[in-house]
């Protein structure tokens, strides 16, 4: 399966892989690029050199392209912004904010960006900008989200922009895939899949609730910080809930409950103080598979799918 | 002056009333969050033909005005 996407990137696949803060690392993004897609090194908070660590691995992994993620609240940002350009990464992109101001410089690098946007509004100033791409991401969505759900906005991001689109939240199998290319998009990306891929190297308790979870199983916290995060239902998430609807919780308290817990989460599996950072399409994810078993089995049922609707239309 | 035309464009753009914005009106006096900056952003570029990339720093109608004085 070719779309304009995979000529853009060098890939075989239409598929990317989330970047996911303290998740994707080398294993996974390497993984993945080696399977055809594309993998994607999440920068998160991350300082410059464990950054450059983990591109130098992806190196050893894979000849293939890859890209990185640029988690743009991170303290480091500015660092990590040139880090990018030295060690020559072809790839990136971004969450949490807008790239505006690191646009130029990263586009006069040669490095083609493709920014997630929560809105037609960002998506055009991004194209403005010079992205190449960009990453409709709706609400169903792992991790920090905006208030659009993916059917809605991918059509009318692609009405927006003459730019590729990438759809991404809630996508889980060839289904998802499918569907989002009748959308109008040339791709899709897929983060709380991957959470369970072989090479993913996050602790075996996030990975078994992962399988566990059904369709109702997340939640979202932090409306009221101003960046809601959807994960699963645990302990952790609940207590948050209650403390944010606590009129007597400042919001440096809620902030301060809530720093550090995604990685707990992945380093740990501490279900008390963790924060399991998961899409909707949780319910979708039904074992542990390599990256190469999880991306042809998407392409496949994707071309299944687009062969001829199932079961209701006659 | 900037501070009238920029006023009536946020107030078109997010259907405010123009007479509560004043030049330290906030954009969260405002209640408007991240994405609707945006809009306005995007709206005060059409109308100056400018272009701001400094978008994240912006707090208040008076940051606004200051940037679009400076870039015009
Ligand atoms: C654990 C986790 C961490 C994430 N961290 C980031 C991040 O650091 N930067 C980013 O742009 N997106 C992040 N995301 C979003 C993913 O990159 C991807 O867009 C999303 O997972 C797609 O939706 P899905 O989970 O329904 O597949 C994260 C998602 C998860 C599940």
């Amino acid at each position: 399966m070719n779309t304009i996407i995979c000529s853009m990137l060098g890939i075989k696949y239409p598929i990317i892989q989330g970047g996911m803060a303290w998740v994707a690392n080398a294993s996974l993004a390497g993984s993945v690029s080696n399977a055809g897609g594309l993998g994607i090194i999440a920068a998160a908070n991350a300082p410059v050199d464990f950054v450059r660590e983990e591109i130098r691995k992806t190196r050893e992994i894979t000849n293939r392209p890859f890209g990185v993620n640029i988690m743009l609240m991170s303290p480091f940002v500015d660092d990590i912004a040139r880090l990018v350009i030295e060690e020559k990464v072809k790839i990136l992109t971004t969450g949490a904010g807008l790239p505006s101001k690191y646009m130029k410089d990263w586009i006069e690098a040669g490095i083609k960006v493709v920014p997630v946007v929560p809105s037609c509004g960002i998506a055009k100033k991004m194209e403005r900008s010079g992205a190449s791409a960009v990453i409709a991401e709706g609400g169903e969505a792992g991790g920090h989200i905006g208030e659009l759900s993916t059917m809605a906005l991918v059509p009318q991001v692609c009405d927006a922009v003459d730019i590729p689109v990438i759809a991404a939240g809630g996508i889980g199998d060839g289904r998802g895939l499918a569907a989002a290319l009748m959308l109008g998009a040339a791709g899709v990306q897929m983060g709380t899949r991957f959470l369970v891929a072989k090479e993913c190297t996050i602790h075996q308790t996030y990975k078994d609730k992962i399988v566990a979870a059904k369709d109702i199983d997340t939640m979202t916290t932090g409306k009221r910080l101003g960046h809601p995060v959807r994960a699963l239902k645990t302990p952790f998430t609940r207590a948050f809930l209650k403390n944010e609807n606590d009129c007597f919780k400042t919001l440096e308290e809620l902030e301060a409950f809530g720093a550090g817990a995604l990685r707990k989460a992945v380093m740990e599996g501490d279900e008390r103080a963790g924060c399991f950072m998961a899409g909707q399409s949780c319910g979708l994810v039904k074992k542990e598979q390599t990256a190469k078993e999880i991306i042809e089995e998407v392409i496949d049922q994707a071309k299944i799918t687009l062969g001829g609707v199932e079961k209701w239309v006659r | 002056m900037t501070f009238e035309k920029v006023a009536k464009i946020i107030a078109e753009a997010r259907d405010l009333d123009i007479s509560e914005i004043k030049m330290d009106t906030s954009f969260e006096d405002m209640e408007l969050d991240s994405l609707d900056v945006i809009e306005v952003v995007m709206a005060i570029e059409e109308a100056f033909g400018i272009n701001i990339d400094t978008e994240g720093d912006l707090r208040t109608v008076e940051d606004l005005v200051k940037l679009v004085d400076n870039l015009k």
